[in-house]
């Protein structure tokens, strides 16, 4: 039951995305991010979806783990949407109904938001489900190696991560234990009204709260035991390289980005010349 | 689902000769994903009313994941299961009596402890169960905790979490005990124990199936004591059943035990090499005890009548 839920949504495959080092795939992933705010036409998301679907395609996951993950935003994605078109009192009106406006200026910067915020979620899960939480980890702290000269601890905060991280599947192991056997023993926990479905989890709880700190003092205790210190001189088991992987993947997301931020970047100067590629009907196309 | 519309009831069940019956169960965990894996393949086995039977296998040969379909932890995916009256791959099945029958006791079940007394604790499933009466419920609490050897006034008021190791695993036995389940479900009882803990649990559940008639179905690692206490030993490999038979019959295979990462144990070798030299032990000699008087009353001498 509990089983069915992988942590870290990692999925494993053989590909070339998966291969990537993984500070390479958190850096980009943040490039992205950056980058998609710069976005802001209809053909410059359709732009992006070609380069997502092409990654997508490139990482071998099924498109239905990816849309599992956009599932998890949707309240916020309608939310977003409908606020948007509410709210937004630009372009012409196209119907009114009480109090409710609504404009086509709405409709357009709603939709522009629902791609924006979409896209956002699956290019980083792409990360995610390319990335095992332990190599995350490792990125990160490699990634923050520089902030120990201003005396950040970020070897501990690495630590802490993935202590933190390598405790979970343990303790999904245990409440899934602790459930069974509360089951067997005739507990309930899907009837009942409100108070009494929380009290339900009372014998979960407990034992969990119990074998959580257990295993926290016997972690420590093995850890000291090793004279465990954190100190510069250790040396890490994976030692993460850069292959020609990462850099063919670096060239094609900077050629990308580089042609996003030229086109929308100076766009206030683009934009307002009448002439330019895509200048059809009287609309230029590429900032729409 | 269609299966579960036209059952046809072994004549065991039918008949109240079996507690347990096992019709080519499979079952897969994460079926359709790139973590699927076969646990159950085919697995056929009957284990009759009042019969203590040890089910043992090299780790993730798939005992444990048998054992949960017992008391429908885990549902039936594909075959046929029936356990007391129950059709357990009927699409209903009336869980809360059915886990009030069948007893399950996890491995370090001192874990799932959890309340503020130990009374309460083994009240918790009577509870559950529908046990409304107080006086009832404590009455079979007291029951159980004595069964299971502990002093019910010095205990009762006590947190669960002050008492040792062992006494924990003695409540929390008692916590399942005290529902009166007429089959006993234990998954490595006596992980952890030190030697006089495993031999108390061990003794406690031998007489509980030899006084109370409660089939006793247990998971062990340890071969000596599936070896003295069970009637019959079933090996899982690899999600199938590979052997199915006596204890002694069993460990007279020892090259193809040992194959399978199993030990033998020290008495199963020592009656093994006593028939090489052309004694012949009785299949029912298991104990140090049996084997001294089966020895002796082949050489003709007294045996201590």
């Amino acid at each position: 039951m509990l089983k069915d839920v992988t942590f870290g949504q990692y999925y494993p495959a053989d590909s070339f995305i998966h291969r990537m080092d993984a500070r390479v795939k958190l850096l980009l992933c943040l490039l992205f991010m950056v980058g998609i705010f710069f976005v802001t036409s209809f053909a410059g998301f359709a732009f992006i979806t070609v380069f997502l679907i092409t990654l997508i395609a490139s990482s071998r996951i099924p498109l239905r783990s990816i849309l599992k993950s956009v599932k998890g935003i949707i309240v916020l994605l309608l939310l977003t949407v409908i606020l948007n078109i509410f709210f937004t009192k630009t372009g012409t009106l196209l119907c009114k109904w009480w109090i409710f406006e609504i404009y086509d200026g709405g409709l357009y910067f709603a939709a522009k938001m629902f791609l924006r915020l979409t896209y956002l979620v699956v290019g980083s899960s792409v990360l995610t489900l390319t990335t095992t939480p332990v190599d995350l980890t490792h990125a990160i702290e490699s990634l923050l190696k520089p902030l120990k000269v201003i005396k950040v601890p970020v070897h501990e905060i690495a630590l802490i991560m993935s202590l933190t991280l390598s405790l979970i599947p343990g303790l999904i192991d245990e409440t899934d234990r602790i459930i069974r056997a509360q089951k067997a023993r005739g507990a309930n926990f899907d009837t009942g009204g409100l108070v009494k479905r929380v009290k339900a989890f009372v014998p979960i709880l407990i034992p969990l709260l119990v074998g959580g700190f257990r295993r926290a003092e016997e972690l420590a205790n093995a850890m000291n035991s090793r004279c465990y210190e954190g100190s510069n001189k250790r040396t890490q088991m994976r030692i993460m390289k850069l292959s020609w992987r990462d850099f063919v993947a670096t060239f094609i997301a900077l050629l990308f980005f580089v042609t996003v931020f030229v086109v929308y970047g100076m766009q206030s100067k683009w934009a307002t010349a009448d002439v330019g590629w895509l200048y059809i009907n009287g609309v230029n196309w590429l900032y729409f | 689902m269609s299966k579960s519309d036209k059952v046809v009831i072994p004549q065991a069940v039918a008949d109240g000769a079996a507690a347990i019956v096992a019709d080519k169960l499979n079952f897969t965990y994460n079926p359709k994903s790139p973590f699927s894996k076969q646990a159950l393949k085919d697995v056929t086995l009957t284990v009759n009313r009042g019969e203590f039977v040890a089910i043992v296998g090299h780790t993730g040969s798939g005992k444990t994941t048998f054992v949960q379909h017992l008391n429908a932890l885990i549902r039936v995916q594909n075959g046929g299961l029936f356990v007391l009256d129950y059709n357990l791959s009927a699409k209903k099945v009336d869980l809360k009596t059915l886990r009030g029958r069948v007893g399950m006791v996890f491995q370090y079940p001192e874990y799932q402890l959890f309340a503020d007394t130990v009374l309460d604790d083994v009240c918790f499933g009577l509870k559950n169960f529908g046990v409304t009466d107080k006086e009832k419920r404590e009455q079979l609490a007291q029951n159980a905790l004595e069964l299971v050897g502990m002093d019910f006034d010095k205990v009762k008021n006590k947190s669960p979490f002050d008492l040792s190791g062992g006494e924990k695993r003695r409540v929390a036995l008692a916590g399942v005990l005290a529902m009166e389940p007429q089959i006993l479900v234990m998954d490595e009882p006596t992980a952890g124990l030190d030697p006089r803990g495993k031999r108390e649990i061990l003794s406690l559940v031998s007489s509980i199936n030899r006084h109370k008639g409660v089939t006793v179905v247990m998971v062990s690692h340890d071969m000596n004591e599936v070896y003295e206490n069970a009637d019959r030993i079933i090996v899982f490999r690899e999600g199938e059943v590979a052997y199915d038979t006596t204890p002694r019959q069993l460990f007279k295979k020892e090259d193809e035990i040992i194959s399978m990462n199993l030990e033998i144990p020290h008495m199963a070798k020592f009656c093994n090499e006593l028939e090489r030299q052309g004694y012949v032990i009785p299949d029912d000699c298991k104990t140090v005890e049996q084997v001294f008087d089966a020895v002796l009353a082949l050489k003709g001498g007294v045996g201590n009548a």
